[in-house]
């Protein structure tokens, strides 16, 4: 990886986790609305595409994240899926990166789909719940040092 | 709510980057101003989100458990989510300070922008006036 992609991995986290956070608790938000909320509705139909957005971009900032070079191990390229290997292991990384990706195309089908409050809700709870796995995921990759 | 959704981000998007940019990195910044901002971030965030905000210190050391022990200071003997959570208690009367400062201050705000709306279009029109 290139010094100014493993920079960008590194100090996009500062946005990047706040944003999962936040992204997280509007899932929350949103999920307990959705249900009922017409389709047209406009939390609702900016909410779940703005939410696959959020997901899709953190979930590739963990994956650039995971493939850069860990600063703990100095000059040594261990890049932080080794070093999560070494220790709890990569399987919450690759949890998290497979529910976030099957929760965007569920975001994007409820957005796309017109009535369906099931599928509007599910997806904003699966949305949580990833958003909950992606800062799992990078616990497992930063920590333990 | 998503306004309020907003206030948290940028809160927690300045206290982390303190988290990992300061205090693990140890980025060479002047200190007494960043001091100052975080100061007026936690009063701002209890004005702005009230009581909700109290909740914003949690967040901030759950999100600076990775950070272990700093990178930048070798020495230091407690880890940085220690000082975090530290530092989180001391700004909770802050955040408290901000939510009572905005209950004096809100009232006061929509009061005058009440008064200049009116003053501006809502009275009788010239020609109605004797």
């Amino acid at each position: 990886m290139t010094p100014v992609l493993a920079d960008f991995a590194e100090y996009a986290g500062f946005v990047f986790l706040p944003l999962v956070f936040i992204g997280g608790l509007a899932a929350l938000l949103l999920s307990s609305t959705a249900r009922l909320a017409p389709s047209d509705n406009q939390s609702t139909r900016l909410g779940l595409p703005g939410l696959a957005v959020v997901l899709g971009l953190a979930t590739a900032w963990l994956v650039l994240y995971a493939l850069s070079a860990d600063g703990y191990y100095g000059s040594s390229d261990v890049s932080h899926w080794e070093h999560a290997g070494r220790s709890v292991g990569t399987f919450p990384v690759v949890l998290a990166v497979a529910a976030a990706s099957a929760t965007i195309i569920g975001l994007v089908a409820s957005a796309v789909l017109p009535g369906r409050g099931r599928l509007r809700f599910m997806s904003a709870l699966a949305a949580a719940l990833s958003c909950l796995l992606l800062l799992f995921g990078w616990f497992v990759l930063a920590g333990g040092h | 709510m998503s306004s309020k959704l907003l206030v948290a981000f940028a809160y927690l998007t300045l206290v982390v980057t303190w988290v990992y940019g300061v205090a693990d990195r140890g980025w060479d910044l002047p200190e007494a101003p960043i001091w100052v901002i975080l100061v007026a971030a936690q009063i701002l965030a209890g004005a702005l989100l009230r009581w909700w905000a109290l909740l914003l210190p949690g967040a901030v050391f759950l999100l600076s458990v990775p950070a272990g022990y700093s990178d930048a200071y070798a020495g230091a003997d407690i880890p940085i989510w220690f000082s975090v959570m530290v530092l989180g208690l001391m700004a909770l009367p802050l955040i408290v300070v901000g939510v009572l400062a905005g209950y004096f201050v809100r009232p006061q705000i929509s009061r005058a922008a009440r008064g200049s709306r009116s003053a501006r279009g809502t009275g009788p029109p010239a020609a109605s006036r004797k």
